[in-house]
């Protein structure tokens, strides 16, 4: 049985992968996932390094921004949705039109998070995330 | 009652004139209306012997006869046969465009007494506009010169009708014109609206864009720090509590942007012609199940 721990390190830790071309933006992420969960993070600032990157390695969880040079974040999601099947997304977005939150959810991707967000409820988000992916492996 | 012929044909002329004077006055200045055309019929009897009279005009509708006046009972002889424009001999005239007298009719087993039928078009410019018919229930009621007679009046008539006809159609056009000048200017109206919140939605898009990420930063980097200095002096914790409450004031702001649905405009300082959009009036209605 797996109890919502907010917070909480999670262990094994697991795999995340972060692509936002804003540096800055992917730091934060990254040291308050690394500090409050314990994730091993990894990060890509464009769409064709990210997609590199899951080609060789596994994750758990890949979050990503909408708006990138190269592959743009839909593209990405929708390759890693074939090489993939079973990565969890995340998608955070400083802007996303109608159009493309359909696109999303036509992806089976519930979770939205707009810019700027609250860190808190982020890895609430994330957490759940995680612990849900866990849960599925073990009954896989 | 329509008076009897008179024999005196200099006195009969006089008579001719004047009723063609009387109903051309009349004509030009009545109303084309039921009234006017009873009034021109009965005119009519002070010159011609007849004990019914019918007025038809082709309706603008179908292009087919329809009564619109009458004196005594409707006049009208087979009206069982159909043609192009209608039932009975009526019809036979406005399809062939000239007068008929029948002088000589037998009384009929439905009651008919008709015995005299004079039938007269009323033509302008070649256009039918309508048929007069009369009856007489006495053999050889009508003359040529009758004919004639009615043959004037129904052109003067026609050209009145024609005029009205021609109103009507004026009417009826800048009728359409109003309806479709009216639609257009919702087209306007509406191409317009749609335009301003194409440009809106556009730049709150890039707004939004380029405000929230570097937002993102600052208040991530706001809350990061007071996650993990949560030991620092109360004056840092303070400011960096400032930070994320202005941070999410902005939030606050961009978000509405996300969510503009319609324009909803109004005026900045009152006396002023500056123009601010409501943020609150303007954002899509929350979906609530």
């Amino acid at each position: 049985m797996y109890k919502k721990a907010q917070y909480s390190r999670l262990e094994p830790p697991k795999k995340v992968l972060i692509v936002d071309d804003e540096k800055l933006s992917r730091d934060v992420i990254s040291k308050t996932l690394h500090r409050y969960l314990g994730c091993e993070v990894y990060t890509a600032s464009n769409g064709d390094d990210a997609f590199s990157f899951l080609r060789s390695n596994d994750f758990d969880l890949m979050i990503a921004d909408l708006v990138m040079p190269g592959i743009p974040g839909l593209e990405l999601i929708r390759r890693v949705r074939f090489t993939n099947p079973d990565l969890f997304v995340i998608v955070v977005t400083g802007n996303a039109n109608d159009n493309d939150i359909v696109e999303i959810k036509k992806m089976g991707i519930s979770q939205i998070v707009y810019k700027p967000f609250k860190i808190t409820s982020f890895l609430e988000m994330v957490a759940d995330a995680l612990i849900e992916k866990e849960r599925q492996n073990s009954f896989a | 009652m329509p008076r009897r012929k008179k024999v005196d044909t200099s006195s009969h002329l006089e008579k001719e004139l004047a009723l063609l004077y009387e109903i051309s006055t009349l004509v030009q200045l009545s109303p084309s209306n039921k009234e006017t055309f009873e009034k021109v019929l009965h005119l009519i009897g002070k010159v011609i012997d007849f004990r019914s009279a019918s007025l038809f005009l082709v309706s603008l509708e179908t292009g087919k006869l329809h009564e619109v006046a009458k004196v005594g009972r409707s006049v009208e002889l087979i009206g069982f046969v159909e043609f192009d424009m209608g039932m009975g001999f009526s019809a036979w005239v406005a399809k062939e465009k000239r007068p008929i007298v029948l002088n000589n009719l037998r009384k009929d087993h439905n009651g008919n007494h008709i015995r005299s039928f004079m039938s007269v078009p009323m033509i302008f410019k070649d256009e039918l506009i309508g048929v007069i018919n009369f009856a007489n229930d006495q053999p050889g009621a009508f003359s040529e010169r009758d004919m004639q007679i009615v043959g004037i009046i129904a052109a003067e008539t026609a050209v009145t009708i024609e005029r009205m006809i021609y109103e009507y159609r004026l009417e009826k056009k800048n009728d359409e014109l109003v309806e479709i000048n009216r639609k257009l200017k919702r087209a306007q109206y509406k191409l317009i609206e749609l335009e301003k919140k194409q440009t809106a939605t556009e730049m709150a898009a890039t707004l939004n864009h380029e405000i929230n990420n570097p937002l993102a930063i600052i208040a991530g980097n706001a809350q990061f720090l007071l996650m993990t200095m949560k030991n620092s002096s109360p004056a840092i914790i303070k400011r960096l509590k400032a930070i994320d409450k202005e941070a999410s004031a902005i939030a606050n702001i961009t978000e509405k942007f996300r969510q503009l649905d319609s324009l909803i405009v109004e005026d900045y300082v009152n006396g002023d012609s500056s123009k601010i959009i409501n943020l609150e009036k303007s954002v899509k209605a929350e979906k609530v199940c």
